[in-house]
C-alpha cells in the first residue's frame, strides 16, 4: 500500500483517522456521562434536559390558575378551590368522587413523599435510592414486619366494607394523577434519582398507618431495662424505670387536686456489678438500638417528642364557646408530615384538618360541629417473650406448653437499584409475632401494631361525627397507635380519652419485663374495656389537657398501663396557665403553645443555687461554680430567645445527668444504654446522701450537693469555652434552634438554625439537634360559626422550587397562626389561588 | 447572514427535538448536521453553538414560566457550588454532545470520500 500511495496522502489519511478517533472518543464520553448515573444521581443527559429534566420542576412549581382533568371512575364533576394558603377545598357530590379527587390532589403536591414513606415501611428505600447506606433501615423495617402486618390488615378488610371502597377510590385518584403527569409534574427527587413513581396500591394507606404506629407506639422498654438490670440489679432497675411516674399530674383529672402529687420514694442502691453482666447489657443495648427510631429516642434522658393538647369549657372562655388547641410534636421534615385539606360532600362530610399524604382520612381537625386532636399515649402495647427454640442458629420450632410448635419463616429479599439482591433475611414468627435474636436468646414480639384492626374505617367515621359523644362512641373501635384524643363541640362539651387497644396480661405479668415464651399463660388475655380507659368529660375544673404524661393516677387505678413515663412538666405548666385564666381567648391558646416557661427548673435550679451557696460558706468550691451560680441566680427560668442564662441551665442539667447516672454506663466512656426519667432525678434530690450520687470514677464519696456544685462549675466552664465570656453569644436564639431536614436529608432542601423558645420541660420542648417539634399547631373556637387558626413548619407543596414549599415556616417560627378558611360552598372562596375541576372520563 | 440563519434554524431544531424527543435527539441532530455539512467550514463550531443555544432557549422558557431562581438556590446549596454553575453545565453539555456527534459523522464522511 505504501508503494502505491504518496506520503502526503498517507499523512492526510492518518490525520483524518486521528481526528476521527478523537471525535469518536469525545462523542462516546459525552454519551457516557449522558446515560450513566453519577454516583446515586441520575445520568446527566436526562437530569439537565431543560425540557423534561430537573429544570422542568420550575415550570410545575406553581399550580395553574385554572386546570381541568378527567379521571376514570368519577361519577360527577368535583371542584377543587385552593385558597390563599394553598389549601385545597374539595367539593364533591359523593364520597367516592371525593376520595378520588383527594388522592389526585395530594399526589399533585406530595407524590415523592408518599412513595418514600411507603418504601420506608416496605423496606425498599435502597431500591429507589441506590447504594447501601439505607440497607440497615430496609432490613429493620422488614424485621419489624410493618408491611407484612399492613398487608394482613388490608386482606382482612371485607370487599364490601365502605372503608375498603374509599381507600381504593383514593388510590385510583393517586394513580390517575401519575398517569397524566407531564415532565414538569415529576417531583424533584425523582429527577435527581433518575426514577419514576411506582403505582399506588390501596394497601399503602395501611403501610402509612403502620409507620405511624411504629413512631408512636413502638416500645422496647424490656430490652433497655434488661440491660439496666444487668448493670445495677433488678430492684434498682425497677426503681429507676418505674411503672408509675414519681410526679403525678395525670390526664384524667383527680377531683379536687390542683397541684401535682409527688411520690419521693428512696431509690434502692445499685447492686454490685460482675463482668458477665456487662456483656449481657451490651447485647440488650445493641438490640434496642434502632436505625429508624434512634434519633427520636436519643439516650432517653429527655423526651424529644412532646405533644400537647388542651380544651377549655365555655364557662372559662371569654366568648363562652369551647376552645381546643392541638399541638402534635413529631419529626420536622420538608415536605411536612402533614397536608392541610378541606373535604366537602353536602350532607355527608364537611371536615377540615391535616392528613398524612397517602391516608384518606383527617386524623386531626374539625368539622361544623366539633374538633379533635391527639397526643401520644405511650402505653405499653408491645411485649417481648423469651422463646425456647430447637436450634439456636436456624430454628424451626419453638416450645409452648411442653410441645414443639413450628416457626413460620418469612423470607425477606432486600434489593438495591436495578433489583440487585443485597441481603436475604429469614424472619421467624411465633404465634405472637416476629422473633429477634439478642445475644444467644431468641425473643418474640407481640405488638398491637401488627394486629388486623381497621383504623382507616374508624377515623373516617370519626371525621363525620356531630358531637363529642358520637365521636367517642365511634372511636371505641380504634386500636393503634394509642392516642389521647381530645374533643370539643359546639354544644359546649369537652372530653378526652386515651384511646387504643391495651392488653390484659396474665396475673403477675408486667409488660416491661421479658416474659416466659414457653407458656401460653404469658400471652395477652384480651383487651381493656373502653370504660376503663383513662378519660374525662366536662370536668368541674373546666379544662382538660394531655402532654404524654401517665394518663391515670395509680391511686385511682393501679393496673399496669406502661412505665418510664415522660415527665409531666408540660402538663403542670399548661394546667397552671389554664387554672390562672378564667376568660381564655383563642389568642391566649395560641400564646400558650409557645410558652417559654419550664416547670422543670423549680425542681433543680433552687437546689443548684443552694448547694453552691452552702459550699461557698464551707469554703470548698471552685470559682467556676460560684460564677455559674451567680449567673443562674439572675435567670427567670424562661427559655426566651433573647435569654443569655438558659444555656447555662441546659448545660448544668446535662452535666448533672451525666454525673448522676454513671452507674448506667457499661464502661467509663461508654454511652448510657438507658437514662431514667428526669422525674426520677427530681425525686432523688430529696435523698442527699444516696449512693446514686457517688461518682464511681473518683476515690471519694460524692453527695447530692457535691454533684450539683460540680455540675454548675462544669457547665460554666463548658459554656464559656464554647461561647466565650457571658454575653450575646450566650443568647438562646443562637444555641437552641430547630432543624427541618428534607426527607432525604438533601442539603439545600431543608432549613436550619431556626430560633426557638424551647427548652427542657417547656410546652414546646426541643431536643439537642432540634429535628423534632410542633408539627402542626392549631386552635379551634366551637361557636355557632366554627373558627380556626393553624400552621405547620413547611408548606403544602413538595416542590422545592415552589413558594409553597416552606411559606409557613416564618409564621410557625414566630409562634403565630394563620386564619384557616372554612367555606361552606366553593363560591365562598372569592379569589382562589388556583382551581381544579375533575370531570368523569367520557 | 446565511450562517446566522443556519445557526438559528439548527438551534431551533435542537430545541424542538429535545422538547419532543428528549436529550438524545441532540446527538442525532448533531450527527445529521455533521454528515450533511461535512465539507463546509465551521461545522463543529456551529454545532456546538447551536447545541448551547437550543438548550439555552429551553432554559429561558423554563425561567419565563417558573421560578428557576429558586431552583438555582437549591442547586447551589445542594452542591456547594454557585447555582449558575448548573446553567453553564446545562448549556455546555449539549454543546459538547452536538459538536462531538457532528465531528464524528463529518470525520466519517471525509474518511470515506476525502474529496
Amino acid at each position: 500500500m505504501s508503494d502505491s500511495m504518496p506520503i502526503p496522502v498517507i499523512v492526510a489519511r492518518a490525520s483524518r483517522v486521528a481526528t476521527l478517533v478523537v471525535a469518536a472518543a469525545t462523542f462516546a464520553g459525552a454519551l457516557y456521562v449522558g446515560v450513566v448515573p453519577i454516583g446515586r444521581l441520575a445520568p446527566m443527559g436526562a437530569l439537565l434536559d431543560p425540557a423534561r429534566g430537573v429544570w422542568a420542576v420550575a415550570r410545575g412549581a406553581e399550580l395553574p390558575h385554572d386546570a381541568s382533568v378527567r379521571v376514570p371512575g368519577m361519577t360527577d364533576s368535583v371542584r377543587v378551590m385552593y385558597d390563599d394558603r394553598g389549601v385545597p377545598h374539595i367539593f364533591a357530590q359523593n364520597e367516592g368522587d371525593l376520595m378520588r379527587a383527594f388522592g389526585f390532589v395530594v399526589a399533585r403536591d406530595r407524590l415523592f413523599q408518599m412513595e418514600l414513606q411507603t418504601r420506608a415501611v416496605a423496606g425498599t428505600i435502597t431500591e429507589l435510592a441506590g447504594g447501601t447506606a439505607t440497607l440497615p433501615l430496609d432490613r429493620e423495617a422488614r424485621a419489624q414486619g410493618l408491611a407484612w402486618g399492613a398487608e394482613r390488615k388490608w386482606a382482612a378488610i371485607p370487599d364490601t366494607s365502605s372503608s375498603r371502597r374509599l381507600v381504593q377510590a383514593y388510590a385510583d385518584g393517586v394513580n390517575a394523577y401519575i398517569a397524566q403527569m407531564r415532565p414538569a409534574d415529576l417531583p424533584f427527587e425523582y429527577h435527581l434519582l433518575g426514577a419514576r413513581p411506582q403505582a399506588w396500591k390501596p394497601q399503602y394507606t395501611y403501610y402509612l398507618l403502620a409507620r405511624m404506629a411504629l413512631t408512636l407506639s413502638w416500645n422496647d422498654e424490656e430490652l433497655r431495662r434488661s440491660g439496666v438490670d444487668a448493670l445495677v440489679g433488678a430492684r434498682a432497675a425497677d426503681a429507676l424505670f418505674p411503672d408509675n411516674a414519681p410526679i403525678q399530674e395525670p390526664i384524667q383529672p383527680v377531683p379536687g387536686r390542683t397541684a401535682p402529687r409527688i411520690d419521693a420514694t428512696r431509690l434502692p442502691p445499685p447492686a454490685a456489678r460482675e463482668s458477665a453482666h456487662v456483656a449481657i447489657a451490651s447485647a440488650f443495648e445493641r438490640a434496642a438500638t434502632s436505625p429508624t427510631l434512634g434519633a427520636l429516642r436519643g439516650d432517653g434522658s429527655e423526651v424529644a417528642v412532646g405533644s400537647n393538647n388542651w380544651a377549655v369549657s365555655p364557662k372559662r372562655t371569654a366568648a363562652g364557646h369551647a376552645l381546643l388547641s392541638g399541638d402534635p410534636h413529631l419529626q420536622l421534615t420538608l415536605p411536612s408530615i402533614w397536608y392541610e385539606v378541606h373535604l366537602v360532600v353536602p350532607g355527608v362530610i364537611d371536615t377540615y384538618g391535616v392528613t398524612i399524604p397517602g391516608g384518606p382520612i383527617i386524623p386531626i381537625g374539625f368539622n361544623r360541629s366539633m374538633a379533635w386532636t391527639a397526643t401520644n399515649t405511650g402505653a405499653d402495647v408491645l411485649d417481648y417473650y423469651e422463646e425456647t427454640v430447637d436450634d439456636a442458629q436456624h430454628p424451626t420450632k419453638y416450645r409452648l406448653d411442653d410441645a414443639w410448635k413450628p416457626l413460620e419463616p418469612r423470607i425477606e429479599v432486600v434489593r438495591g437499584r436495578g433489583q440487585v439482591t443485597l441481603a436475604v433475611d429469614t424472619i421467624y414468627h411465633t404465634h405472637r409475632g416476629p422473633m429477634v435474636r439478642v445475644g444467644s436468646r431468641w425473643l418474640s414480639r407481640r405488638w398491637t401494631g401488627l394486629d388486623t384492626s381497621d383504623e382507616g374505617k374508624t377515623l373516617a367515621l370519626a371525621d363525620k361525627a356531630h358531637s363529642v359523644d358520637e365521636w367517642m362512641t365511634v372511636m371505641g373501635d380504634y386500636a393503634v397507635p394509642a392516642q389521647n384524643f381530645l374533643t370539643a363541640d359546639t354544644l359546649g362539651h369537652i372530653a378526652i380519652r386515651s384511646t387504643g387497644h391495651y392488653p390484659l396480661r396474665g396475673a403477675n405479668a408486667r409488660g416491661n419485663h421479658i416474659a416466659d415464651g414457653s407458656k401460653s399463660a404469658s400471652d395477652w388475655q384480651g383487651w381493656w374495656p373502653v370504660a376503663r380507659y383513662p378519660q374525662a368529660k366536662d370536668p368541674a375544673q373546666g379544662y382538660l389537657a394531655s402532654n404524654n404524661q401517665q394518663p391515670k393516677d395509680p391511686q385511682v387505678d393501679p393496673a399496669y398501663f406502661g412505665s418510664n413515663w415522660p415527665a409531666p412538666f408540660r402538663a403542670m405548666r399548661i394546667n397552671a396557665l389554664l387554672r390562672a385564666d378564667s376568660q381564655v381567648t383563642p389568642d391566649a391558646m395560641r400564646r400558650f403553645q409557645t410558652d417559654p416557661t419550664s416547670e422543670q427548673t423549680t425542681f433543680f435550679l433552687p437546689a443548684m443555687l443552694d448547694a453552691v451557696s452552702r459550699a461557698t460558706v464551707a469554703g470548698a468550691i471552685d470559682t467556676a461554680a460560684v460564677r455559674g451560680a451567680a449567673l443562674l441566680g439572675e435567670w427567670d427560668g424562661r427559655f426566651t430567645q433573647d435569654n443569655e442564662r438558659a444555656v447555662l441551665y441546659d448545660a448544668a442539667m446535662d452535666e448533672l445527668t451525666q454525673r448522676t447516672w454513671d452507674e448506667l454506663r457499661r464502661a467509663p466512656n461508654a454511652r448510657r444504654g438507658a437514662t431514667p426519667s428526669v422525674t426520677v432525678l427530681a425525686t432523688l434530690m430529696h435523698d442527699p446522701n444516696s449512693l446514686w450520687w457517688d461518682d464511681r470514677a473518683t476515690p471519694q464519696r460524692e453527695t447530692r450537693d457535691s454533684i450539683l456544685v460540680a455540675s454548675v462549675g462544669a457547665a460554666y466552664r463548658r459554656v464559656a469555652k464554647q461561647y466565650g465570656p457571658p454575653g450575646p453569644r450566650w443568647r438562646w436564639s443562637g444555641i437552641r434552634t430547630a432543624t427541618v431536614n428534607h426527607l432525604l436529608r438533601l442539603p439545600g432542601l431543608g432549613r436550619s438554625k431556626i430560633p426557638m423558645s424551647s427548652g427542657r420541660g417547656t410546652l414546646s420542648p426541643s431536643d439537642g439537634d432540634g429535628t423534632h417539634g410542633a408539627s402542626w399547631r392549631f386552635v379551634v373556637e366551637l361557636g355557632p360559626e366554627v373558627r380556626a387558626w393553624g400552621t405547620y413548619p413547611g408548606g403544602q407543596s413538595g416542590n422545592p422550587a415552589s413558594v409553597r414549599y416552606d411559606d409557613r415556616l416564618a409564621v410557625w417560627t414566630a409562634g403565630a397562626l394563620d386564619t384557616l378558611r372554612f367555606p361552606r360552598r366553593a363560591q365562598d372562596i372569592a379569589v382562589p389561588r388556583a382551581t381544579l375541576t375533575i370531570h368523569p372520563e367520557r | 447572514m446565511k450562517w446566522f440563519l443556519t445557526f438559528v434554524a439548527l438551534s431551533a431544531l435542537i430545541a424542538a427535538g429535545t422538547w419532543f424527543g428528549g436529550w438524545p435527539v441532540v446527538a442525532v441532530i448533531g450527527a445529521g448536521w455533521g454528515a450533511g455539512s461535512a465539507r463546509k467550514r465551521g461545522v463543529i463550531f456551529t454545532a456546538a453553538l447551536a447545541g448551547a443555544a437550543g438548550w439555552g432557549a429551553l432554559l429561558a422558557w423554563d425561567a419565563l414560566t417558573g421560578p428557576v431562581g429558586r431552583l438555582l438556590q437549591v442547586f447551589g446549596a445542594f452542591s456547594h457550588l454557585p447555582g449558575s454553575a448548573f446553567v453553564v453545565l446545562t448549556v455546555a453539555y449539549p454543546a459538547l454532545l452536538c459538536a462531538a456527534a457532528a465531528a464524528l459523522t463529518r470525520g466519517l464522511v471525509l474518511f470515506r470520500s476525502p474529496k
